[in-house]
C-alpha cells in the first residue's frame, strides 16, 4: 500500500501523473519568477515574486511528497500551491472582466484545479485525523 | 479594495494555511503518527474490525468465565441448602426426642429435678415445674 494516506492502490500511472503534474507546477512558479507576466503588473514585483514562490515551493513540496510518499510534506505543499492557483485565478478573473474576456475559460479551469486541490487537502486532513485517533486508541488500549 | 490588497490578503491566508498544515504534520508526528503507520492502517475499517474482533474475543472469555463461576455458585448453593435442610430435620428430631424424654421423666419420677434446656432450646422444650405435679 502507499505510504501516502490516499486510499488508492499502488499505481505507477497515478504516481507518475502526479509527479509530472507537480513538476509543471514548479515550472509555472519558476516561470513567474524569471519572467513575470506583464499583464498582471497591477500587483507589483514583490507580490509577483511571492506568488511565483508559492507556486514553485508548493508544487515542489507536493512533488516530493508524491515521490517519497509522505503526506506530511504534500499537505503544506498543496496549501501553498492552492494559494498560488487562487491568486492566479483572481488575476485571470480580473483580466477576464476588464481587458480580456477571452480569458474566461482559463479562469474557469483554474477553479477546477483549485477545487481538486481543496478536495485532496480535505482528504489528507481527514486521513491524518483518523490516523491520530487510531494512535490515541492504540495508546489508550496499552 | 485594490488588487494588491486582495493578493496580499490571499498570500496571508494561504501562508497561514501552510503554517497550520506544517504544525499539524509536526503535531501528528509527535503523537506517533508515521507515514508507515498510515500505510499499514490505510484501510481504517480493517483496523476497527481487528479491534472489534479483539474485544469480541475478550468478551467471550469474560462470558465463559462468568458462566463457570455461576455454575460453581449454583452447585455450592444447592449443596448448602441440602445440608441446611438435613440439619433442620436433625434438630427437630432431637427436640422431639428431648420432649419425649422430659415427658417420660416427669411421669416416672414426679418431682425429679430436670436440668434446664440450653438457651436456644428454651422455647422448644418446656420443663414442668414442681407445682405442676399433683
Amino acid at each position: 500500500m502507499l505510504s501516502s494516506p490516499y486510499p488508492v492502490p499502488r499505481l505507477r500511472t497515478w504516481r507518475a501523473a502526479m509527479i509530472i503534474g507537480w513538476t509543471a507546477g514548479i515550472a509555472a512558479g519558476v516561470w513567474v519568477l524569471t519572467d513575470p507576466p506583464l499583464s498582471y503588473d497591477s500587483i507589483g514585483l514583490a507580490l509577483t515574486i511571492v506568488w511565483g514562490a508559492m507556486l514553485a515551493v508548493g508544487s515542489g513540496l507536493a512533488a516530493i511528497g508524491h515521490l517519497t510518499q509522505r503526506y506530511k510534506l504534500e499537505l503544506p505543499g498543496l496549501v501553498l500551491a492552492l494559494g498560488g492557483v487562487v491568486i492566479y485565478d483572481y488575476l485571470s478573473w480580473q483580466q477576464t472582466l476588464t481587458t480580456s474576456p477571452g480569458s474566461g475559460p482559463r479562469a474557469l479551469l483554474l477553479i477546477v484545479l483549485a477545487c481538486t486541490l481543496i478536495a485532496r487537502i480535505r482528504v489528507l486532513i481527514y486521513m491524518d485525523r483518523q490516523a491520530r485517533q487510531r494512535v490515541e486508541m492504540r495508546d489508550s488500549a496499552v | 479594495m485594490s488588487s494588491e490588497a486582495i493578493v496580499t490578503l490571499l498570500v496571508a491566508i494561504f501562508g497561514g494555511g501552510t503554517a497550520a498544515a506544517i504544525i499539524q504534520g509536526v503535531v501528528s508526528h509527535k503523537k506517533g503518527v508515521r507515514d508507515s503507520d498510515v500505510a499499514e492502517d490505510q484501510n481504517a475499517l480493517q483496523g476497527y474490525k481487528d479491534l472489534a474482533a479483539e474485544y469480541k474475543t475478550d468478551l467471550a472469555d469474560l462470558k465463559r468465565e462468568m458462566r463457570e463461576t455461576q455454575k460453581a455458585n449454583t452447585e455450592r448453593f444447592t449443596r448448602i441448602e441440602a445440608e441446611l435442610s438435613q440439619e433442620r430435620s436433625t434438630r427437630w428430631a432431637a427436640v422431639q426426642y428431648a420432649r419425649d424424654l422430659v415427658s417420660l421423666i416427669s411421669r416416672l419420677l414426679p418431682g425429679a429435678s430436670i436440668p434446664a434446656p440450653p438457651e436456644s432450646l428454651v422455647d422448644h422444650i418446656i420443663i414442668p415445674s414442681r407445682e405442676d405435679h399433683p
